[in-house]
């Protein structure tokens, strides 16, 4: 009997080994992630007129340009679509960021003009990812006169951001090459001269953590620094439908004292909808029977959920729009019973992170018998017809 | 037993609830769940496969393909991976069946490659699965999923303790291909109680009896005691072959008394209409605004005004009970004057 069990778990293993063999490991992160698509080189002009090429872009991606100017009354304007999200002049040179949201798809080139009588630099990026709808989160400025400046956005910025930067250095002497090194973490887009006595370099970050976002740029050469940060909100596409309660649930003690009472407690849910459907999701409850340790237990319609509200989370791009009635009663049983929708995001709604809260209410009942009750509730995030 | 114990006594049990209500069990602290899906693979026609699987498999064909399952958290996840039937919920909507329960319709068609992954925290594993419909299948929708459980959920405390377990689930709509058509049914509505609450509703069985889901609507009429009103409410999606008894929650307060309940049912272009007749003995709460909570619990019978929509609660005659309370202390002190009075005129 021994042999044939320890022969059954052997099977057992094995069967579980391949199939744990056909499990794909991807290093896709769980959530969408800004990814650079492509960008130029960085071009200089001195007319008044400056275009960089970029190969086809995708329609919905943010473009951006960092530009430079070796003056410090540039005045550049840019083609219909785009918005300048930050500037900065220092004692020599100046600098901004542009960038076009959601763009639609197909540019292949982009020339900004500005004032004539000074050089001026661009260079152009590509994003995936970012918000399509109010991407600029952040937005920083710094100026220093150091072989190094720290530039930092003024506002905290969520998790998985992108991060660009611009810093413009003037010389007071001439200079015919400039090394520029990136903060850590940092990757360099390009640099350039511009004229003799200005560089412009730019940097950029994806992904970064939440809290402050900052970069230290280094130079080969004393100058004075203009520099610039600006950061993008990720979008709420590439990644996946998930379900997070942030706290238990927990429903305040109750001391039975003969008559009827009712027991409420808040649940609170973080459901995310990365994937862009635009199919909504649904959030399904079901319950076990309230049982005390002698067996004794509430009526299965005991529990129901009295309400729910909706806020909105960090990176949230819509709020779910809920067709569901309340009061629902929570389907309860000794076996869990088929689920029911307790709060759900009609088409279209509810993309990005959102902040649920679900009022439940157990009722409990005068004869109720002493005791801890326990119960297992089960809550399930699902998207379909 | 003296006043002063007695006193005691009597304010006990209050003392005892606000001391329990004081003592509630303090908030939970971690996060739980993180857990989410996606299908591998979208067809860029159709952004909805953004979200869940849509193939069109012949009787006795397959498909496969794979769920990313991601974890959000800092910690490593173990996930059970099961195949699921698609279900109709009581309130209509696709949901799905328990990890635990037989799967008996279209998620025995689905093969996850395993049963378990322990996902890396803040990264993603790719699960392949196959589905094998069988020869004999139906032409129209059948709903399976593949649901991702925390397996290892997480309890609160207090006397009323909740184990709360998080799964996502992708849904997968297998269609077969052929005719197939959504139709649907309604049998006898009747009034009743919603259990569990003091909310009148309706109950109006419905069957799919087509090959296709869909979702239809209903048109509700009741009429009783100089009381009328119709209401439309659109459902959510009816699986092809179930049956659920749908509780068309109603808006109104309903006093008791006799009701003549009238069901228009639309399902594609398809409307049927269906009678019913039911007594209450007792009034019943409307559901005030959908959407919002109302107040369930009056214990006392309740004095409903002779009005036909809507009637207002009788509120609680505080001012009678006020007027009694002093009127008893009045009598009181007067009869403890006159004793006193009787007391000092005796011999």
């Amino acid at each position: 009997m021994r042999r044939r069990l320890r022969r059954a778990a052997g099977a057992l293993a094995a069967a579980a080994t391949a199939a744990a063999t056909l499990v794909t490991v991807v290093a896709a992160p769980a959530s969408a992630t800004v990814a650079k698509v492509q960008s130029s080189a960085r071009v200089t002009s001195a007319t008044s007129s400056i275009s960089a090429t970029l190969s086809a872009t995708t329609a919905g991606d943010l473009l951006v340009a960092t530009v430079g100017y070796a003056g410090t009354a540039p005045s550049f304007t840019a083609p219909s679509g785009w918005v300048k999200a930050v500037s900065m002049i220092a004692n020599w040179s100046e600098t901004e960021i542009w960038y076009y949201a959601n763009n639609p798809g197909g540019i292949t080139n982009v020339s900004f003009t500005f004032a004539r009588g000074s050089t001026a630099t661009l260079q152009l990026s590509e994003w995936n990812g970012v918000a399509a709808a109010s991407p600029l989160d952040s937005t920083g400025t710094s100026t220093v006169s150091s072989t190094s400046v720290t530039v930092t956005a003024s506002a905290t910025v969520a998790s998985g951001e992108l991060a660009v930067t611009s810093f413009a250095e003037g010389y007071p002497t001439t200079a015919s090459s400039i090394t520029f090194t990136p903060g850590s973490g940092w990757t360099n887009l390009a640099n350039g001269l511009a004229g003799s006595l200005d560089a412009t370099t730019a940097d950029y970050r994806t992904g970064v953590g939440s809290g402050s976002v900052s970069e230290t740029e280094t130079s080969s050469k004393t100058g004075s620094w203009a520099a610039v940060i600006a950061t993008f909100k990720q979008g709420c596409s590439g990644g996946s439908l998930t379900l997070t309660t942030p706290s238990s649930l927990t429903f305040p003690t109750v001391t039975l004292n003969g008559v009827d009472q009712t027991n409420t407690a808040t649940v609170s849910l973080t459901p995310s909808d990365l994937t862009a459907s635009g199919a909504g999701w649904n959030i399904q409850a079901t319950s076990t029977t309230f049982t005390n340790a002698g067996g004794k237990t509430l009526p299965t319609t005991a529990t129901r959920f009295t309400g729910g509200t909706a806020s909105t989370a960090t990176g949230n791009c819509s709020l779910p729009t809920n067709q569901l009635s309340y009061p629902l009663t929570l389907p309860a049983g000794a076996t869990a019973p088929a689920a029911v929708k307790v709060i759900d995001a009609t088409a279209s709604t509810g993309a990005g992170p959102t902040t649920l809260a679900l009022t439940a209410a157990v009722t409990i009942p005068a004869s109720t018998y002493v005791g801890t009750y326990t119960s297992t509730w089960t809550f399930t995030i699902a998207s379909g017809p | 037993m003296s006043r002063r114990r007695a006193a005691l006594l009597g304010v006990l049990p209050f003392a005892t609830l606000v001391l329990g209500l004081l003592a509630a069990a303090p908030a939970g602290a971690a996060a739980v769940g993180g857990l989410g899906v996606r299908p591998a693979h979208s067809d860029p026609a159709d952004p909805a496969t953004k979200a869940y699987f849509k193939p069109v498999i012949a009787p006795g064909g397959t498909f496969s393909d794979a769920v990313t399952v991601t974890n959000s958290s800092d910690a490593p996840m173990t996930l059970f991976v099961t195949p699921v039937d698609g279900l109709t919920s009581t309130g209509s909507g696709a949901v799905y069946a328990n990890r635990q329960d037989p799967v008996e319709k279209a998620g025995r068609w689905v093969a996850p490659a395993t049963g378990t992954v322990t996902v890396p925290p803040q990264g993603s594993l790719d699960v392949p699965f196959t589905v094998r419909v069988p020869g004999t299948a139906v032409p129209g929708d059948h709903l399976a999923g593949i649901a991702v459980e925390d397996a290892h959920p997480h309890s609160s405390g207090g006397t009323f303790s909740v184990t709360e377990i998080i799964r996502a689930v992708v849904g997968i709509q297998i269609q077969v291909p052929g005719a197939a058509a959504f139709t649907m049914t309604a049998g006898t509505p009747s009034l009743a109680k919603l259990p569990g609450t003091s909310n009148a509703a309706v109950t109006i069985p419905l069957v799919n009896t087509g090959g296709l889901l869909g979702k239809p609507a209903l048109t509700v009429s009741l009429a009783g005691d100089g009381y009328s009103r119709t209401v439309t409410r659109a459902l959510d999606t009816v699986l092809p072959g179930d049956h659920i008894d749908y509780p068309f929650v109603w808006p109104d307060d309903v006093r008791s008394g006799s009701y003549a309940i009238s069901v228009s049912l639309t399902a594609g272009h398809a409307v049927t209409t269906t009678q019913g007749h039911s007594t209450i003995g007792q009034v019943l709460d409307g559901a005030a605004n959908p959407g919002a909570a109302k107040q369930t619990t009056v214990a006392a019978p309740r004095v409903v005004d002779e009005v036909v929509r809507a009637a207002p609660r009788a509120s609680m005659p505080w001012l009678l009970m006020i007027g009694i309370a002093i009127i008893a202390l009045l009598v009181g002190a007067l009869g403890r004057r006159m004793w006193a009075f009787s007391l000092r005129r005796a011999p």
